[in-house]
């Protein structure tokens, strides 16, 4: 049977992103079996947030001995509907559960399934984390923040990416997660990654997205160090609470690689508009400079560049990915509909930064 | 790249009714949201993308691929597509198909021109193929209004229960 029937029956018969009832009892059912007690499980809250995971958050209380627990927790659940599906909850639960004690804030994980038996797709529960998620746009395209919370808020930003980046990655879990460790492969592994989806998602051939590949190949990066790399490091994923960063989320593109892609992706005008500031936080300069201060580690701007531009054509991708979903998988979410007819934005920004190089 | 038709209204209507109406409390309100259903369900089976855009982008790529194909007569040729009279009297999704299959060409010149080296008619029919891929994403891009997502996303922070 074709992936796309596959996935159709698995989101008639198995999972409903919406049915918040279903998802409960199967979440209960898990959760007693986890913690080897009876649980409660308190109203689930889903939250509006994303456009790939569906988040829950829940309040769960058992015993343990003769201690009462109650844990505030967060589900996401990987939908047979998504962008990203068939989804794999394991990078990024071993992700989180590697990063707990580093210093970087991130949600600590308790449990993960990468099937589908339990609650219908796959997913991982962790700590919810209190804050909200500043996002890239703004009502009148001015700044997201004043002046000292920007300055504040961009110094936490860089310096927990400055603390993944020198992660000492290869003796925990997160080694056993996809990506390249070879740095003469960093730039072509994630080339044959969206070149593939793109192909996936758009039998409609985009010339620019075309050029863009040619341009990629003809210039990849070596990468003269082999990190974890977020895959999706903005505005917009982390949460912050009374000005401090309180959690870095999303990490479902998590993998091995260079890390001038996490900076590039950064530099995105999508995440700034019209500010100066890279995700409304730091000038081009400033998260150069301060990154290397923290890191170490040199930054070739020619790299950095090169993985601005293949941000943005990643970017171009997902808004194919999103439409394409939409179209297919009866995702109905219309904010996915909304960003395929924002893919002439995309596109003219892909040919703008691929200009600023030639 | 637009969804189709027929699935965006489908979508806006299964949004409305699972998850809009639902949760409007406002009699009259409530109302009126159904009648939006109402309205695109009649106005679904007369609706096609406005031709006159799909005619002007087949006439641009036509026009660019010519005037690519003239400084580089051996380039391999493209597949077969609609003839001028075929283009005068197609559909919307038979020129939507046209100009994807057009797109599909210039692609490929794209890739056959970098293959060559920038040098005499390559370089300036790679010219041509650069200034027409930027005019008609400028073109597109009248098309497109600025999104809500500033608003959307003030609209979702707060969630849904299920108790």
């Amino acid at each position: 049977m074709p992936l796309e029937e596959t996935l159709k029956d698995q989101i008639l018969s198995a999972f409903d992103t919406f049915d918040g009832d279903n998802v409960k009892r199967r979440l209960l059912a898990y959760l007693r079996q986890q913690v080897g007690a009876d649980v409660e499980v308190g109203a689930l809250k889903r939250y509006t947030v994303g456009f790939s995971w569906v988040t829950f958050g829940f309040t769960a209380t058992w015993n343990e001995g003769a201690h009462r627990v109650a844990r505030n927790l967060i589900l996401r659940i990987g939908p047979p509907s998504g962008i990203f599906a068939p989804y794999r909850a394991s990078p990024e639960f071993r992700t989180l559960q590697s990063l707990a004690d580093s210093g970087i804030p991130v949600p600590r994980a308790f449990w993960y399934s990468d099937d589908s038996e339990a609650l219908g797709a796959p997913f991982f529960v962790c700590e919810f984390v209190k804050g909200d998620a500043p996002v890239p746009w703004t009502a009148d395209g001015g700044p997201a923040f004043g002046e000292a919370a920007r300055v504040s808020l961009g110094d936490q930003f860089v310096t927990a990416l400055a603390a993944l980046h020198n992660f000492a990655w290869r003796s925990t879990p997160v080694a056993g997660i996809s990506g390249a460790t070879d740095p003469d492969e960093t730039a072509s592994s994630q080339i044959v990654f969206w070149e593939r989806l793109m192909r996936q998602w758009s039998t409609r051939r985009y010339p620019i997205l075309e050029w863009a590949l040619i341009w990629f190949r003809a210039h990849a990066p070596k990468a003269r160090r082999i990190t974890v790399v977020h895959g999706d490091y903005r505005i917009g994923n982390f949460l912050q609470l009374d000005g401090r960063i309180s959690a870095i989320l999303d990490w479902e593109l998590v993998h091995l690689g260079d890390p001038m892609e996490d900076l590039g992706w950064i530099c995105l005008q999508a995440w700034r508009g019209r500010s100066p500031h890279m995700c409304h936080l730091l000038t081009r300069d400033e998260l150069s400079q301060k990154y290397q201060a923290l890191t170490g580690a040199p930054i070739d701007p020619s790299a950095l560049h090169y993985w601005e531009v293949f941000g943005t054509f990643k970017l171009a991708v997902m808004h194919l990915g999103a439409s394409y979903c939409f179209e297919t998988r009866d995702f109905n979410d219309l904010r996915m509909a909304g960003m395929g007819f924002q893919l002439p934005r995309m596109l003219l920004q892909l040919e703008a930064v691929m200009e600023r190089a030639a | 790249m637009n969804n189709s038709l027929d699935r965006l209204i489908g979508g806006i209507i299964a949004t409305l009714r699972a998850h809009v109406i639902p949760n409007i409390t406002d009699g009259y309100a409530r109302g009126q949201a159904i009648g939006v259903i109402d309205l695109l369900n009649n106005v679904a089976p007369r609706l096609e993308w406005a031709r006159a855009p799909l005619a002007e982008a087949v006439a641009e790529r036509r026009s660019a691929i010519r005037a690519v194909r003239a400084l580089v007569p051996d380039a391999p040729a493209g597949e077969a597509g609609l003839t001028d009279q075929a283009v005068a009297s197609a559909s919307s999704a038979e020129l939507a198909a046209e100009r994807d299959r057009l797109d599909g060409e210039i692609a490929d010149l794209i890739a056959w021109t970098h293959g060559r080296g920038a040098n005499g008619d390559v370089a300036a029919a790679i010219a041509l193929l650069r200034q027409h891929v930027h005019e008609e994403l400028k073109r597109d891009m009248k098309l497109t209004k600025t999104p809500l997502f500033a608003e959307i996303s003030k609209a979702t922070g707060s969630g849904q229960d299920h108790s």
